[in-house]
């Protein structure tokens, strides 16, 4: 009853049993919440994946998302009124783009969308590309798009690198960032 | 001997010192679940890039976690089962400390996601630890301090 741990006190087994206790209580307490809360929420997210190949997009939005391949999408970017946007890192951006493509790094998004937002229509189709087949980054910014009001989005599955990989061709020219901003 | 333990044991049963810092662990606590729960989804993202969780359990994790926040927060706030609210937070920083710097000794640029979902918060680097090992520090005290509270 009088055990010291470096000349304190030390806790009963009993009260820490009944911590446990309490602590499993606000555990589940909060997950049932959650559940709940989630199920109301505007971006509920689907608590299994499923048909949703990525976290944090609801299904109502991945729903909304168009995918295509690199060939395809290099079709539909000759149609007039269509937008090519880089979502990488701006850095990797001014190195080397698909032509024509502006960026919109998904690092950045709430600073550089008020400049994007002027520049494009939210009816315009916009075809999105990050690194490659493991990036998630071009579907995190169609969703962001989606909830903006924008319509027409595709993803160019395998990004760049897919772009790459048959052949289109890519705008190496580097572009130093006053030009680029310069440049809009 | 005696009067040093008797000075140490008055520091950690001082009223006013348990109050501050149950109030700032619990405020802390609070706003950072916030966001998380306006945003669920961006949550999810920042866990994804974090490249620990097994993809087809971030949502879930996303979705709990912030609500256990601000349970716990409240908690603690309002003086309810502050010792295992306590007890509860010092595991969850020191997952929280484990989860960045394992991400950090991989190389991985990363947003906390501690505070904020946005994706143009600073990236995280060692040296911004600091932050929640303070936090942890804190969640330590309160609990030894309701320890010996109710011997």
């Amino acid at each position: 009853m009088n055990k010291k741990l470096f000349g304190f006190p030390f806790i009963l087994k009993t009260t820490l049993i009944k911590d446990l206790a309490k602590i499993l209580l606000v555990l589940l307490a909060s997950l049932v919440l959650a559940i709940i809360i989630n199920l109301f929420h505007p971006m509920k997210l689907p608590l299994w994946l499923g048909e949703v190949n990525r976290p944090g997009i609801p299904k109502e939005i991945w729903e909304k998302i168009d995918f295509t391949n690199a060939k395809d999408a290099f079709e539909r970017s000759k149609a007039p009124g269509v937008i090519l946007l880089d979502v990488r890192d701006k850095k990797d951006y001014l190195k080397n783009r698909i032509p024509n493509a502006i960026n919109l790094p998904y690092h950045g998004f709430e600073n550089d969308y008020p400049n994007f937002a002027k520049e494009v229509s939210k009816q315009q189709h916009i075809l999105i590309y990050c690194y490659g087949t493991e990036c998630g980054l071009s579907a995190r910014v169609a969703k962001r798009l989606i909830v903006l009001g924008f319509t027409n989005l595709t993803v160019i599955q395998g990004g760049i690198k897919a772009w790459k990989k048959v052949n289109l061709p890519i705008d190496e020219k580097p572009i130093s960032e006053n030009a680029e901003k310069s440049g809009r | 001997m005696e009067q040093l333990n008797i000075a140490k044991q008055s520091i950690w049963k001082s009223k006013w010192l348990i109050l501050s810092i149950r109030i700032i662990i619990g405020a802390v606590f609070i706003y950072a679940s916030i966001d998380k729960i306006i945003h669920p989804d961006r949550f999810a993202e920042i866990i994804m890039d974090y490249e620990i969780l097994h993809w087809n359990i971030i949502n879930i994790f996303a979705i709990w976690l912030p609500w256990l926040e601000l349970v716990v927060g409240l908690l603690i706030i309002s003086g309810i089962w502050v010792r295992p609210c306590a007890f509860l937070l010092s595991i969850l920083c020191i997952l929280f400390i484990t989860g960045i710097a394992f991400t950090l000794a991989h190389g991985v640029a990363l947003h906390c996601g501690c505070f904020s979902t946005s994706s143009s918060e600073e990236v995280r680097t060692w040296l911004s630890l600091w932050q929640e090992g303070l936090l942890l520090i804190g969640c330590i005290w309160l609990w030894i301090a309701y320890m010996l509270k109710n011997l």
